[in-house]
C-alpha cells in the first residue's frame, strides 16, 4: 500500500446521480462524507464542444456515450460481445448525469407491485408513496420542469419550472395523439426551462446529449455537487476503487483505490456505499473477494451481477413534409405517452411501454443517419429528413432474469490492471412483443400526425442508458442482495443506492426514482448514526 | 498536407466531390477544405491512416483520374462492396468535415453558429390546450 488514510465515516463510491445526492443529504446532516470518484470536474465553458463548429462531431469521440468507443483514461473496457444492447454511461463527477436526456419520469405506483398485480417478477420492499418524500425533496435539488395534473400519476407537487415548450414540431405531434385520444403529456424534465436555483434558464440551443454549458440541464456536477461541498462533503476525483476490504468480522473496512499518479491508497471508513451505478457497483463487489466472500461481497445469495435490466428500445421515425424547425429546443421534447404503460390482458404480453418524443437529428447525425446516399441523391435525401423528422423512443419494461448478467471477464482489465465487466443480455420474448405492438402504434401516431413516411429500428443497440437490477433490492437474503434501505444483507455497513438494487425496471427513464431511493438510504444511515 | 502524398490527396479531392455533388448555393467539399479536415483527422489516428492510405493506393491503381466520371462512380460503387470498411470511413469522415462546415450549415437553412452560446427561440407552441382533454378522460394509472 502506498498511502493510508484516516477513516472517515462514510465513504461513497461514484459521484453521478445516486451519489451526489446521497453525500448532499449527509453532509446536510453534518455526518463527516466523502466520495472516491474515477473521473474528472468538467468545466461546462471549456469542457463541452457546443460552442464550437465540429461539436457534433464529439458524439463520436470525447463525448461518445458508449466507454468502449471513448476509451479515454477514466474510462474502464466493458465486453458486450454477448448483448445486442450496448452499455453507455459516463465518468466523471455528475457521472452519467453529464450526458443524460434529464427525462425526469418516476416510476409508476404499479411498477412497485408487479408481482402481486402481474404475478411477474417481484414486488419491492418500498412503495411509491413511501418515496414520494424523497421524489419531492429530489426535485427542487434538481429543478424540475413540467406542469401537473398528468392521469398517468398519482398527483404532484408544483413544478418548478414551467414545461419545455414544444414548438412547430411538438405542435404537430401532440395532434396525432389527440386524433387517437390517446395519452400524452410534457413529460417532466430535469432543465430549467427559466431561471432557478441560481442557474439559467435552457436557451434551446438542443444537443443536451454533449453537456449543457450554461447549465440549464440538471446534471450533478452543477446541483447536488456544489452544495454538497459547501457543507463539508470531501469529493477526490481521479480515484479508481479496485475493492473493498473486510475486517476479520466480515465488516466493510476500507476502500482501495489508484489514484492520479498509480499510487494505491486505502481509504478506511466506518460505512462504505456505492454508487458506481448498475455496471460498475458489480463489478467492484465481484472484484472483492476474500476468504469470509469468496464469490465475491454481499454474495451470499449469488445474485450481485444477475437480473441486469436495459429498458429494450425500437425507435420510430417519421417523415414530414414540412419544416418543423426540429434543431431548436432540448433535443429530447419530452413529451410521454403513457397510453400503453399498465398491463393489459388482452395483449400478448405483460407489464408495458412508454414512448418519448425526440425533435429532429443536427445536420450531420442526418446525414449519417443511413438513409443519405452519397451521390446524384445525395442533396434530395438529406433534405427530405433534415429538420423534418419527429422520432419516438420506444421504452419497453425488461423484467429481470438471471441470465441477463455482469460478471467479471477473466481476459480484460483498465489501464490499472483492475478486472473488467463482461455483459451477457437476451431480449426476452415478452420484450420482444412488447416493443413490436410499441411500433405499431407509434406508427399510428405518426400517420396520424401526417407522417408521409414511417421507419423503424426494432432493436437499438447503442441504448444501453439504464443500468439496473444487479443488487436487487428484498426482503429475502436468499433472493436479494439488500434490504429496503440498500443495506447488503451480508454486511451490515454496507450499502448500494445506485440503479443496481431496483427490482423491477418499469418502463420509464430510472433516474429520478434512482436518486429518492438514494435520498432515502441516507435518511436510514443518518437515523443510524444519531 | 500532414499525411497524404500529393496524388492520394488529388484522388481524395475528386471522390469527396463524388460523394456530395456540389448544388446550388451547396459547396462542393473540395471547396470548403474537407480533404484538409480528412488529412488532419487521419494523421492523429494511425490505424485510420493505414486504411485511408491502403485504400487510395487501391483506387490509385485503378488509374482512377483518368477515368471518366460515370466510370469513376462505378468503380467506387464496386468499392463500396468489396471494401466497405474504407468505405464507411471515407464516407463519415466526409460527411464529418462538410456537415460541421458553416458555410454548409448555413446554406441549408440555419444559421451557421454553433448551438451555444446564442441557441435559439423555440415557439412554446399552441397545444398545450389539447391536455384538457387528456386530463378529462380521466385517471390511467393503476393504483396498486
Ligand atoms: C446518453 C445518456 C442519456 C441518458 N438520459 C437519461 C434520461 O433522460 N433520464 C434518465 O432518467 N436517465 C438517463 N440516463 C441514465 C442516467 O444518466 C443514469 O440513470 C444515472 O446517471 C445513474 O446514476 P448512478 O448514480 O447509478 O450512476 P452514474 O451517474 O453513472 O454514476 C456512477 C459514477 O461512479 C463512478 N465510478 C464507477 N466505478 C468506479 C470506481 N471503480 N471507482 C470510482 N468511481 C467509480 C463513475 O465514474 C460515475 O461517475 C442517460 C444516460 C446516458 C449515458
Ligand atoms: S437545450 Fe437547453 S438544457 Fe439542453 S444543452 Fe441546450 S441550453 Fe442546456
Amino acid at each position: 500500500m502506498d498511502i493510508v488514510n484516516n477513516k472517515v465515516d462514510v465513504l461513497v463510491i461514484g459521484a453521478g446521480a445516486s451519489g451526489a445526492a446521497f453525500s448532499w443529504k449527509l453532509a446536510n446532516s453534518g455526518i463527516k462524507v466523502m466520495c472516491l470518484e474515477q473521473g474528472d470536474w468538467l468545466d461546462p465553458l471549456t469542457d463541452y464542444s457546443t460552442s464550437n463548429s465540429d461539436w457534433e462531431i464529439h458524439r463520436q469521440t470525447d463525448f461518445n456515450p458508449n466507454p468502449n468507443f471513448r476509451s479515454m483514461k477514466v474510462d474502464y473496457p466493458i465486453n458486450d460481445t454477448e448483448s445486442p444492447i450496448a452499455p453507455l454511461m459516463y465518468n466523471a463527477v455528475g457521472g452519467s448525469t453529464i450526458h443524460w436526456s434529464a427525462h425526469f419520469p418516476r416510476l409508476k405506483p404499479s411498477d412497485f407491485r408487479v408481482k402481486t398485480l402481474d404475478h411477474v417478477a417481484d414486488d419491492w420492499p418500498i412503495s411509491y408513496f413511501e418515496l414520494e418524500p424523497y421524489f419531492d425533496l429530489n426535485d427542487k435539488m434538481m429543478g424540475v420542469a413540467g406542469i401537473i395534473g398528468d392521469p398517468a400519476y398519482p398527483p404532484k407537487s408544483p413544478r418548478q419550472t414551467p414545461p419545455v415548450g414544444l414548438g412547430k414540431l411538438g405542435d404537430k405531434i401532440t395532434h396525432g395523439f389527440d386524433k387517437l385520444g390517446w395519452h400524452w403529456w410534457p413529460s417532466d424534465s430535469a432543465i430549467n426551462t427559466v431561471d432557478y436555483d441560481g442557474r439559467p434558464g435552457c436557451n434551446n440551443c438542443g444537443p443536451c446529449d454533449l453537456g449543457c454549458s450554461i447549465k440549464a440541464k440538471s446534471s450533478t456536477d452543477v446541483t447536488y455537487w456544489p452544495k454538497a461541498i459547501k457543507l463539508g462533503a470531501r469529493l477526490v476525483t481521479n480515484a479508481r476503487v479496485r475493492e473493498i476490504t473486510v475486517d476479520r468480522y466480515g465488516k466493510a473496512k476500507s476502500a482501495i483505490y489508484y489514484d492520479s499518479d498509480g499510487n494505491i491508497q486505502e481509504q478506511y471508513a466506518s460505512t462504505i456505499v456505492l454508487a458506481a451505478n448498475g455496471i460498475g457497483t458489480p463489478r467492484i463487489l465481484l472484484n472483492s473477494t476474500s476468504t469470509k466472500f469468496p464469490e465475491g461481497l454481499a454474495n451470499s445469495s449469488g445474485l450481485v451481477g444477475k437480473n441486469l435490466m436495459f429498458h429494450p428500445y425500437s425507435i420510430v421515425t417519421g417523415i414530414f413534409d414540412e419544416d418543423l424547425e426540429g434543431h431548436k429546443g432540448p433535443t429530447p421534447l419530452n413529451i410521454i405517452c403513457s397510453e400503453f404503460y399498465e398491463t393489459d390482458h388482452s395483449r400478448d404480453f405483460v407489464r408495458g411501454y412508454a414512448y418519448q418524443v425526440v425533435r429532429s437529428s443536427a445536420p450531420l447525425a442526418t446525414a449519417l443517419s443511413g438513409h443519405v446516399p452519397w451521390g446524384e441523391k445525395h442533396h434530395e435525401a438529406f433534405k427530405k429528413r433534415f429538420n423534418r423528422t419527429i422520432t419516438f423512443a420506444v421504452i419497453g419494461e425488461d423484467l429481470p432474469e438471471t441470465h441477463n448478467k455482469v460478471t467479471i471477464d477473466p481476459n480484460l482489465s483498465d489501464s490499472f490492471g483492475i478486472p473488467s465487466p463482461k455483459i451477457e443480455y437476451r431480449l426476452s420474448d415478452n420484450s420482444r412483443k412488447m416493443l413490436g405492438h410499441g411500433v405499431k402504434t407509434a406508427t399510428q401516431v405518426m400517420k396520424a400526425a401526417g407522417a408521409t413516411e414511417v421507419t423503424h429500428d426494432p432493436l437499438k443497440r447503442e441504448a444501453g442508458w439504464h443500468l439496473m437490477g444487479t443488487t436487487k433490492m428484498g426482503a429475502d437474503p436468499k433472493d436479494s442482495v439488500v434490504n429496503k434501505y440498500g443495506q447488503t444483507h451480508d454486511v451490515d455497513n454496507l450499502f448500494v443506492i445506485d440503479g443496481s438494487i431496483f427490482v423491477t425496471a418499469g418502463a420509464v427513464n430510472p433516474t429520478s426514482t434512482i436518486q429518492a431511493l438514494a435520498l432515502h438510504v441516507a435518511d436510514h444511515v443518518i437515523s443510524k448514526s444519531k | 498536407m500532414r499525411t497524404l502524398s500529393k496524388s492520394n490527396s488529388d484522388t481524395l479531392t475528386v471522390i469527396v466531390d463524388l460523394l456530395i455533388p456540389k448544388k446550388g448555393s451547396l459547396p462542393s467539399p473540395s471547396d470548403i477544405n474537407v480533404v484538409e479536415h480528412i488529412d488532419d483527422t487521419i494523421s492523429d489516428a494511425p490505424q485510420l491512416m493505414r486504411l485511408f492510405v491502403e485504400g487510395l493506393r487501391d483506387i490509385n491503381d485503378k488509374d482512377f483520374l483518368s477515368l471518366q466520371e460515370k466510370e469513376q462512380i462505378d468503380l467506387l460503387q464496386k468499392y463500396e462492396c468489396s471494401n466497405s470498411l474504407f468505405f464507411a470511413e471515407l464516407i463519415r469522415h466526409t460527411y464529418n468535415g462538410y456537415y460541421t462546415n458553416p458555410i454548409v450549415v448555413r446554406a441549408i437553412g440555419m444559421t451557421g453558429h454553433p448551438p451555444q452560446p446564442k441557441g435559439y427561440n423555440l415557439e412554446q407552441g399552441n397545444n398545450f390546450k389539447l391536455l384538457e382533454k387528456v386530463r378529462e378522460r380521466g385517471q390511467i394509472w393503476r393504483n396498486p
